[in-house]
């Protein structure tokens, strides 16, 4: 759905985000977007969506070039900003404007979506809505369009906690085999229960982007007591760790048997922190494996 | 050339109406009392298209106005529709609808005094539009060329200008003008001096060419705005 090759990126020549930058993004998946401030998530969106042109390198969504807006591309594609700028119109009048742009726009889902979010009233008119509100409605709508690829800067920015677990569920439920929605955020806990799969970018590159089952395959979330981290640290498996009361909470290669739980922010800072051991944990050689999977092997055949 | 769809077209004129008709009527309410206003004591108005000519200013020179604040211009950026449908609708709205709607407000507005003074002063004196003498002589097409011309340019500067582009384009319009005047004074006096006289053919021919000229640097600034809007980035 999306390629992206050897992009480079800068808003001046001499300071580039982006550094010959490779990512490749497949319909059936909602990817979560991690990444430190200022690392260039938004300017990446923007790249995708075709508001922004990279300096050099390629870029191609469903087949075509983003920087030509090609209508029939921007039609497949919706993009909520993290600010909104809503015009002075009733959210019935907003889908009456709007609605028409998009060929795959289901008006029954839009009311769907907006009760489950508990806007009932329509005649509202977006101004006079706060901040959370305009966000439910415009989530509401950019689900309702039904395109193919979703954008979502930041969507539960401003969004009270029943309405962020509400936002999980319709996201859940509205993604099909042939979308895929991108849903950059800082909020990890917000989102790590509808993230399937994990796009970490830093310095310019994308240091991670696997499947949430990859993940749990190669990687194991477990609080550890001080002689189990001892053990396994000096046996190079962790890869990061933090205290906290239980003892200390622990991302390391992985563990056979463990009854580990994916924590999101475990995982984006293990990435930061142990950049090469996660390359080389993620990988993936011609064969499709990673060099760590190949250990693995040798060692269950031994 | 990107292709045009009629129905993409529509679709961005029922969002510009919808969006915006309350603001047009008021404009259009505003023009009618200033007009209807100094009309009451004149037989014509020469006043009010001042007026007029700031807000078609005004309003071409903002057309583009939402690419000048990130929110609105990634909305609008992202709407599926291409830049020559976007381009074409506002280009429309700017040369024919606004000054259609005003100029058919101030209409209203000349009639309207017309009426009032019957009641006033018992008399009924039809006073009709006539901005400095232009309405109804062969002048009305330069100035409608003018207009169209002075529409291109500010629309130019509203996709062409982040922050105050009325005001830069108008700064960037008057440097033009004055080199333009400038190239034109010596290019007369040079004819004038080498030829001592200049014919009734001459002068029609001058016309000829400035018309042509008028509606190349127009259809000019068109383009330029068409590939300024394709590569403009939010």
């Amino acid at each position: 759905m999306i390629e992206i090759k050897d992009m480079n990126f800068g808003y001046v020549p001499q300071r580039r985000i982006f550094d010959n930058l490779n990512l490749s993004l497949e319909a059936g998946h909602i990817y979560g977007l991690l990444g430190k401030n200022g690392v260039g998530k938004t300017t990446l969106l923007k790249i995708i969506s075709g508001l922004r042109f990279c300096n050099s390198g390629t870029v191609s969504v469903f087949g075509m070039k983003p920087e030509k807006r090609n209508p029939e591309m921007l039609a497949d594609i919706y993009f909520v900003t993290e600010e909104m700028d809503v015009p002075t119109v009733s959210v019935r009048e907003y889908a009456k404007i709007y609605a028409p742009f998009y060929p795959n726009f289901s008006i029954s889902d839009f009311e769907n979506y907006l009760h489950q979010f508990e806007i009932v009233d329509m005649e509202q008119k977006l101004t006079s809505m706060s901040h959370g509100q305009k966000k439910k409605v415009l989530v509401s709508f950019a689900l309702a369009t039904n395109t193919k690829l979703l954008i979502m800067d930041e969507p539960t920015n401003g969004m009270d906690i029943p309405s962020k677990s509400t936002f999980r569920k319709v996201v859940a439920s509205a993604i099909t085999d042939d979308k895929a929605f991108i849903i950059s955020t800082h909020q990890v806990r917000d989102l790590q229960n509808v993230i399937d799969a994990v796009l970490v970018l830093d310095r310019g590159e994308i240091l991670l982007n696997a499947d949430i089952n990859t993940i749990c395959d190669r990687l194991t979330f477990k609080v550890l007591s001080a002689n189990e981290y001892n053990e396994l640290s000096a046996q190079g498996k962790v890869l990061y760790s933090e205290d906290n009361i239980a003892g200390k909470v622990t991302v390391c290669t992985h563990i056979d048997e463990a009854d580990d739980k994916f924590d999101m922010e475990l995982l984006f800072c293990a990435t930061i922190s142990a950049r090469e051991r996660m390359r080389e944990i993620f990988t993936e050689n011609e064969n499709g494996k990673s060099r760590f999977a190949n250990e693995m092997e040798t060692k269950l055949n031994n | 050339m990107e292709n045009l769809s009629f129905y993409r077209i529509g679709l961005l004129f029922k969002r510009y109406f919808c969006e915006n008709w309350k603001k047009d009527v008021i404009v259009a309410a505003i023009i009618f009392a200033v007009e209807m206003l100094t009309s009451l004591e004149q037989e014509t108005s020469d006043i009010s298209w001042f007026v007029l000519f700031i807000f078609f200013i005004l309003y071409s020179g903002r057309i583009f106005g939402m690419l000048g604040k990130p929110q609105r211009a990634i909305n609008y950026l992202m709407l599926p529709a291409s830049g020559c449908e976007k381009l074409t609708v506002n280009l429309i709205l700017s040369h024919f609808y606004y000054p259609v709607l005003l100029i058919v407000a101030s209409c209203l507005g000349i009639w309207a005094s017309s009426f009032f003074c019957y009641f006033i002063y018992d008399e009924f004196t039809f006073k009709s539009i006539n901005y400095m003498g232009i309405v109804g002589s062969s002048m009305i097409w330069y100035a409608c060329l003018a207009l169209l011309l002075n529409n291109a340019i500010m629309m130019f500067g509203s996709v062409y200008f982040r922050k105050a582009a009325v005001i830069k384009t108008l700064l960037c319009e008057a440097a033009f003008f004055m080199l333009y005047a400038i190239v034109m004074v010596l290019f007369i006096f040079k004819t004038v001096i080498n030829e001592m006289y200049v014919t009734a053919d001459k002068i029609e021919y001058g016309n000829v060419i400035l018309i042509v000229f008028m509606l190349c640097v127009t259809v000019f600034f068109w383009v330029l705005s068409y590939f300024r809007l394709k590569e403009t980035e939010a």
